[in-house]
């Protein structure tokens, strides 16, 4: 009885608190710093920069990182403690980070093409040249993807391998029919495509969490409730607050680049079925030459590990000698794997190995 | 954190009141979302989508008719300038080609320069070579029958 009781007061007061907590945010007080690790800008490509972090010593090979379209960068640099860009540069990795910026109306008729090829070659060709600048420690690229991100990587480097040593694929959807229920939405019976695009232009971000939200209804209950069973926790206060500032902070997808995206991945499946032809060019995974790391997250109900594995059979298929795929996967769901311990020291033992 | 389910038992219940509460909602939502009339609904933002375009088209019509600059005259000049920088970089990329063309003639012209010095210095060496005297064939018995030997040689090569 006298535990129920401790336990009763316990929760009374962990209720308070986690009243306090939401009120101190909703008044705007609780406010976090993301993205805070120092860098500078080394290019501007219309919206996307191409940021630059530099080690204190440079000890390592250097990394070029492709972020998602629809979200913003730093959820790489989360928090201090909370960040894959803080644990590379940290072990002596330069770090070259593509930050897609926020698209605007006047990006709506901008082609797919025009950010796998030109925006991504002119970033990778500029760190390569801030590389030899610099250090003149390599002319490759090893490169990480994450997400949307890591797709537009993959086609990049099956298309434009020259400059890339190897890439890593983190929960980076190929194998779009094997994406569960977000497949199942994306049918052409199902999703009005064209209809969207004619009408919005660009597809807007309230649409794209919603529908993120909705693959994991009961993930509502679950944030709350993880909150409130740990409030107490201040280290664990700002890092739910941070992850809900980024989530809240997303960005439309470029309207006519988006059409070409859900019509070929999503309705084609073209990155593993072929058959498309990209700015008068094949989207061929099978022409894919460096070697590949792909990493999935356990919990991922947006990307599951069948979809990012799908690489496994699509990657340089069409070669003599494919190069070799390699798969992990790491605890975590989509977003979280980002902020986990696991997710850097897997980077950092893929960057050592060779 | 754990909860200790032996001196806890609040803390047990309300455990087990979330993971039903969790597995029973997640259970209907299975339902809901694969559901014809889910997929209706989906079908259904299309239509909304257009008519939203239909309403921004007719605000601008409506602007235009005020001679007030629309959205779209708005995202026509921020294009212009996208398109302006677009040119700007693409100039950038040819003067990086240039230059890297011109290190690499400059790079190669070194290398042909230092090649061809190098077989000067070569030929020279070989026509001086060619030019010294043949080493002495027979070893000197004594200093001053080498001093005889030595001139004998040189005359020789003469």
């Amino acid at each position: 009885m006298i535990a129920l009781s401790d336990a009763a007061r316990r929760d009374l007061d962990r209720t308070s608190q986690f009243a306090l907590f939401l009120a101190e945010r909703a008044s705007g007080a609780f406010r976090v710093t993301t993205g805070a690790s120092p860098h500078q800008v080394l290019h501007r490509d219309n919206k996307a920069r191409l940021l630059y972090f530099a080690p204190v010593e440079v000890a390592r090979r250097p990394v070029f990182v492709s972020m998602p379209l629809i979200n913003t960068w730093t959820i790489f640099d989360l928090l201090p403690g909370r960040s894959v860009i803080e644990r590379l540069v940290g072990a002596g990795h330069p770090v070259y980070l593509v930050d897609w910026g926020r698209p605007g109306p006047e990006d709506a008729e901008t082609p797919l093409a025009r950010y796998v090829d030109t925006t991504l070659g002119r970033m990778a060709d500029r760190a390569l040249r801030h590389v030899a600048a610099t250090t003149g420690a390599a002319d490759q690229l090893d490169a990480i993807g994450y997400c949307v991100g890591g797709t537009f990587l993959t086609m990049h480097v099956a298309r434009a391998p020259a400059r890339f040593r190897r890439l890593c694929t983190l929960a980076t959807p190929i194998d779009f029919h094997a994406s569960g229920r977000l497949a199942a939405w994306s049918k052409p019976e199902h999703f009005p495509l064209d209809a969207l695009v004619d009408g919005l232009g660009n597809y807007p971000k309230e649409m794209m969490r919603e529908s993120f939200r909705m693959l994991r209804p009961t993930g509502d209950g679950a944030k709350w409730h993880g909150l409130w069973s740990r409030v107490e926790d201040e280290g664990f206060r700002t890092l739910w607050a941070a992850l809900e500032q980024w989530n809240g902070d997303g960005v439309d997808f470029p309207g006519e680049a988006y059409r070409e995206y859900v019509r070929r991945c999503y309705f084609d499946n073209a990155l593993v079925a072929g058959g498309w032809m990209l700015d008068g060019s094949p989207v061929d995974l099978g022409r894919g030459a460096v070697p590949v790391h792909a990493i999935a997250a356990s919990a991922d109900h947006i990307v599951p590990a069948a979809a990012a594995f799908g690489i496994e059979r699509a990657w340089g298929r069409a070669l003599p000698v494919a190069p070799r795929v390699t798969t992990q996967t790491i605890r975590g769901g989509h977003v979280g794997v980002c902020v986990g311990r696991d997710l850097p020291e897997a980077l950092l033992a893929w960057l050592a190995s060779e | 954190m754990p909860v200790d389910k032996t001196t806890e038992p609040f803390a047990a219940f309300q455990g087990e009141m979330y993971n039903t509460w969790e597995k029973a909602m997640g259970a209907w939502w299975d339902q809901v979302l694969e559901s014809p009339a889910f997929y209706d609904t989906v079908k259904s933002v299309g239509p909304m989508a257009q008519a939203r375009g239909q309403y921004r088209q007719a605000m601008d019509s409506a602007l235009r008719e005020l001679q007030l600059p629309t959205r779209d005259d708005v995202v026509r000049l921020t294009k212009i300038v996208t398109q302006v920088e677009d040119r700007l970089l693409a100039q950038e990329d040819l003067l990086l080609q240039v230059q890297d063309r011109l290190i690499a003639m400059e790079r190669e012209a070194l290398k042909a320069r230092i090649e061809a010095a190098e077989a000067r210095i070569a030929a020279e060496a070989a026509s001086r070579a060619a030019a010294a005297p043949a080493p002495a064939e027979t070893a000197p018995a004594a200093p001053a029958a080498a001093s005889t030997s030595a001139n004998t040689g040189r005359r020789g090569a003469r």
